[in-house]
């Protein structure tokens, strides 16, 4: 009696981690999934920087400095190498990595901003091109960041439920980081073309 | 030991059902026709254009547009956010092409953005949708010609599109209406199920009167399988339509932010 009860635990509990396990499996494929996405519109962006400084060097003594950050901030991007595909593993590693992305959205955004004082390069129709561009990446990037921190949080929980909890850390389902939110980050994509309401910092 | 086994289940439960997430505004419910106006700036002949129009358009290109006019963006979401949210859970579009775009209006902010799915990125950049709004939505919608500026930007996104996929000669839900295509799936699911019947049946022993032409039926559900097994026990479960989008006539189709947006 005794022995059969115990049985029926057993059976009952490995089939609750047989599916747990290959739950956790599809997840984590997701998460990596989602940050091959997140790198992707992070390149995109990092693409589309080289033509933007070119154009606008191209108009007659734009500020320097301005174009100086965003060199140097994409240089910065340059040198965290993170694995496409495979988010970060430390909270440290993605911090780095959001870091540095961040200080580029932040010299692009300074450089839109002062922009605004140079009409004849707002007016040019290159510009005007990689803005549109460089407007529609940032939303891909919040939008990917948003679908990732999801996944990962999907997974996230899934290694914390009973019973997976019992054997997620000894088959390297480790917890992964999210990207912290920036703040005003989810609020509307990065750069704000409608500069009424956007502060040069 | 029992006890505390009780109490692992009931956490377990706990942390499954505890998944709720914070309470935003509710993601408008998708329409029924490809266009949803709830700010009233289309008269009805034209929403039965439009609707018409892309319907013979997905037949001809599997692709969706949809429409969407509501008053203003809900205040708890900037608008990028919410129109990728509100494209992404109608589902617009195809599944394994993404191939949906929904043209956003609020009239009250005077905003607009075309959504572009993934698989249209490469059709309707975002310097394409950009030109789309500024050239052929905008001036419509200056001059106070609301509905002639979202039929221009409509049309133009069509031109844009067509050619990139190719067309069932059907749209989504006329597919979904029709067994054949659709329901191949369905098709197999019975036809393993059958055959595992007639397995069970032989190894059963009692296979030797089965195949009579009369009793075939009674053979295949004999009185102990009949009450699990009968057409009531997959209908509206796991292989009715339930699975597309909530009950939306999109496709599942996905959407990574990319298009443009505007104001006039």
């Amino acid at each position: 009696m005794k022995f059969t009860r115990l049985l029926l635990v057993m059976v009952a509990a490995s089939m609750l981690t047989g599916c747990g396990y290959n739950r956790l499996v599809s997840l984590k494929q997701q998460t990596d999934s989602s940050w091959a996405d997140v790198e992707n519109v992070y390149q995109r962006r990092a693409d589309l920087v080289p033509n933007l400084v070119k154009t606008v060097e191209g108009a007659a003594d734009f500020e320097k400095s301005t174009l100086k950050d965003v060199i140097e901030a994409r240089q910065q991007v340059n040198n965290i190498k993170v694995d496409p595909n495979s988010p970060p593993a430390s909270p440290q590693a993605m911090e780095a990595f959001q870091q540095s992305q961040d200080a580029l959205s932040g010299a692009l955004s300074r450089l839109l901003v002062v922009v605004e004082r140079y009409p004849d390069l707002k007016a040019n129709a290159n510009f005007q091109n990689l803005q549109v561009q460089l407007e529609g990446t940032e939303n891909r990037i919040t939008v990917e960041r948003r679908k990732f921190n999801e996944t990962v949080q999907q997974y996230n929980t899934a290694t914390k439920q009973f019973p997976t909890v019992i054997y997620s850390g000894l088959l390297g389902f480790k917890e992964r980081p999210y990207f912290a939110s920036r703040p005003g980050s989810d609020q509307a994509p990065e750069v704000d073309f409608n500069f009424g309401n956007q502060q040069g910092s | 030991m029992r006890a505390r086994l009780t109490a692992l289940l009931c956490a377990a439960v706990a942390v499954f059902t505890a998944a709720a997430p914070a309470a935003q505004t509710p993601l408008p419910a998708p329409p029924k026709d490809y266009v949803l106006d709830a700010a009233g700036v289309l008269d009805p002949s034209q929403k039965a254009l439009l609707s018409a129009e892309l319907a013979q358009f997905e037949r001809q290109t599997s692709d969706q547009i949809w429409v969407c006019v509501l008053p203003e963006v809900p205040s708890d979401y900037a608008m990028e956010d919410f129109t990728q949210r509100t494209a992404e859970a109608w589902g617009v579009g195809r599944k394994e092409k993404d191939n949906g775009i929904v043209l956003f209006v609020f009239p009250n902010s005077r905003e607009l953005r075309i959504e572009v799915g993934y698989g249209l990125e490469g059709a309707v950049p975002d310097a394409l949708a950009n030109n789309i709004i500024n050239r052929e939505i905008v001036p419509s919608f200056r001059a106070g010609d609301m509905g002639g500026g979202i039929i221009r930007g409509v049309s133009a996104l069509m031109d844009a599109t067509r050619g990139e996929y190719e067309g069932s000669g059907r749209t989504l839900a006329e597919e979904q209406a029709m067994p054949g295509e659709v329901g191949a799936s369905f098709i197999f699911w019975i036809i393993l199920i059958i055959a595992l019947m007639i397995i069970i049946q032989r190894s059963h022993g009692n296979g030797g009167t089965v195949y009579t032409p009369r009793g075939r039926r009674d053979v295949f559900f004999p009185g102990g399988y009949g009450g699990g097994f009968g057409r009531g026990g997959f209908g509206g479960g796991g292989f009715g339509g339930g699975g597309f989008g909530g009950g939306s006539m999109g496709g599942g189709g996905g959407f990574g932010g990319g298009g443009a947006s505007g104001r006039w």
